[in-house]
């Protein structure tokens, strides 16, 4: 056990190596530069910016440089804003992880309950409900899903904002929210479904019935506990599936979170903010996949570590 | 018969039931035929496909040019103009129209790469051996610690404005930068299939008879893994669709003045308040395309593997 946790951990170091060299190179290739301006600068001026950033040097060279930094935890500086992107993430972060965390609790919460209910009520209105709003759901894009929200409550009956995200303001929050864990809640519950009727046709879930204890009991303690094992696995690919609906979402409400930030910098080649947020998304994702990988080590002991 | 009331212990009473040899394949269409909703889907996306393809080649259906900039701006849908007109005086039942056709021809091309892709990665994973397993298996995992739309979007950036053979159009340049993300289920999918057929008792015989490894892949091993392919592929159709629109949605899909269904949706987002059709359509139609895509794989999975149902 103790050598799998070592292996895992290690695990992320190549992949966070490889996120970062792929986006590096793709970065360079893609056309035009940082300072590719409407009104074009003059050759002495764009050559000492490129000198002060360093991208005079030959690709390889400053590639070792990026790298030589980032291990010591320096991210380099915005060339649009000059400011440090470890800042700049780190204002974005605020709101990302409010609206993230959000989503995934909603996700989670919504989510699970609707595949427990539709599978008490197998074959019976509220499971024909729960797996239609699952199928839907899971079809919607986000922003789709965003905009018709939009029209109803906020358009049509005023009980929303069309923009903005505003911690502990319900008429900014539940939107965004609602839109961003919508995908993800469709995604538990179709898994949560399908495992909970597993587990209950269990010749132990019989035998709780039959000594007797209380229908509660047994759905709680022996059904839904034992039907959360699979879902525990997908919770790290609703992580990257969070992660990724961010990016839309954070521009549907006009939200200045880390995704935000992202797609302006791809527009402007913000080379260093580019490099920052990329390296940041995948380190959340591995980060999730991580914990899902132990936790389920750990709820489920039959697993063996090779 | 022998084999029937051996199994159920019962003996056989008048005529001799006989039942008429069917393949997996025409079984498994049957059972398709018979699912109401995947029909329904199919019905859906061929008129929605019939239309687009129409729409963007034939007058009498396009009935505007999509580019065309000279009618009374942002009016409502009327007979004179099905979808009504957008804030630049467009026609919006002919852009919806192109954007639909672009939307399909994404959601189906980027398919054609990543089985491509998948099926080589896949199958050489779990047929070249332990090294070559290993070395596939790590670039997938690779692969798949990459959050999926920063890397479309990144592609997308650096194959525009190139003039390469094929890739100096927009939709190639959404496909490849699509697929080169989504080829990691297959390529798993393929490898897990192929891996448990090798063990299986017909290929075991197959060998045991001294058929040839390219005699065993061929005949019994790739056409056992295409089941799960096919359902793969068609539950990446609503996948692909949906990374376009969201693409176009933030500004970095096809070039403006193409319409792009993800980009209708960004336009007339400045306008919901007043004229709410003008985002409702295109998103509509997005949602039809992802929703009877989705309809159509579930019933190709319970036809193609009842057991799973």
């Amino acid at each position: 056990m103790t050598g799998y946790v070592i292996r895992r951990v290690l695990w992320t170091i190549p992949v966070l190596w490889a996120v970062a060299t792929v986006t590096f190179f793709l970065m360079h290739a893609v056309p035009g530069g940082p300072f590719d301006r409407d009104k074009p600068l003059t050759p002495a001026v764009r050559a000492n910016l490129e000198r002060r950033y360093g991208f005079d040097d030959p690709l390889h060279e400053q590639y070792v440089t990026y790298l030589t930094n980032l291990v010591q935890g320096d991210l380099g500086i915005s060339t649009r804003s000059q400011r440090d992107v470890t800042t700049i993430i780190r204002e974005g972060l605020t709101v990302s992880a409010q609206l993230g965390g959000l989503a995934f609790v909603f996700a989670t919460v919504f989510g699970g309950t609707m595949g427990v209910i539709a599978a008490l009520n197998r074959n019976r209105i509220g499971d024909y409900l729960g797996v239609f709003v699952a199928t839907v759901g899971s079809a919607m894009p986000n922003f789709i899903l965003a905009t018709f929200l939009v029209i109803i409550f906020s358009v049509q009956l005023g009980w929303t904002d069309v923009l903005g995200w505003e911690f502990g303001n319900p008429r900014k929050m539940v939107l965004p929210v609602v839109s961003l864990g919508m995908l993800p809640a469709a995604y538990i519950a179709r898994i949560t479904r399908a495992s909970m009727l597993e587990v209950l046709g269990q010749d132990y879930i019989r035998t709780a019935r039959a000594k007797g204890l209380a229908e509660w009991v047994v759905i709680v303690r022996h059904t839904v506990k034992n039907a959360m094992v699979p879902v525990l696995t997908v919770l790290g690919p609703i992580f990257a599936v969070l992660v990724t609906g961010s990016f839309i979402i954070e521009q549907s409400f006009a939200i200045n979170g880390v995704g935000r930030h992202f797609v302006s910098a791809v527009t402007e080649r913000d080379y260093g903010v580019i490099m920052g947020t990329t390296l940041f998304f995948a380190l959340v994702v591995a980060i999730a996949n991580l914990i899902v990988d132990l936790l389920y080590a750990v709820v489920d002991p039959r697993i063996r570590f090779g | 018969m022998t084999q029937l009331e051996a199994a159920t212990g019962l003996e056989a009473v008048g005529e001799p039931f006989t039942r008429t040899e069917r393949g997996l394949w025409s079984d498994a269409f049957r059972r398709l035929i018979r699912n109401r909703l995947a029909m329904v889907a199919l019905i859906v996306l061929a008129v929605v496909g019939v239309l687009a393809l129409l729409g963007n080649y034939v007058d009498a259906v396009q009935r505007y040019d999509p580019r065309v900039q000279e009618f009374e701006a942002r009016e409502g849908p009327s007979w004179d103009h099905f979808f009504g007109t957008d804030n630049l005086g467009r026609d919006s039942w002919s852009r919806v129209l192109q954007g639909t056709l672009i939307s399909l021809e994404v959601g189906l091309g980027v398919q054609v790469v990543v089985v491509a892709i998948g099926l080589s990665v896949g199958g050489i994973a779990a047929l070249g051996g332990r090294f070559l397993d290993n070395l596939m298996m790590r670039i997938t995992d690779l692969a798949y610690a990459f959050p999926d739309l920063l890397f479309i979007i990144l592609i997308r950036a650096a194959v525009s404005e190139r003039d390469w053979p094929i890739l100096d159009k927009p939709v190639p340049q959404m496909i490849v930068a699509i697929s080169f993300v989504g080829w990691v289920t297959v390529a798993r999918l393929v490898r897990g299939q192929m891996l448990s057929l090798r063990e299986r008792d017909f290929v075991l015989a197959a060998r045991a008879s001294g058929a040839p490894t390219w005699r065993v892949v061929y005949q019994h091993m790739i056409p056992n893994t295409l089941g799960p392919v096919i359902v793969a592929i068609v539950f990446g159709i609503p996948l692909a669709i949906f990374a376009e629109a969201a693409l176009a949605y933030i500004g970095l899909g096809v070039p403006l003045p193409t319409a792009s269904l993800g980009r209708l949706v960004a336009d007339g987002q400045a306008f919901i308040e007043d004229d709410p059709w003008m985002v409702v359509i295109p998103a509509a139609v997005i949602a039809l395309l992802m929703l009877c895509f989705t309809f159509l794989g579930d019933g190709l999975r319970d036809a193609l593997d009842p057991r799973s149902h």
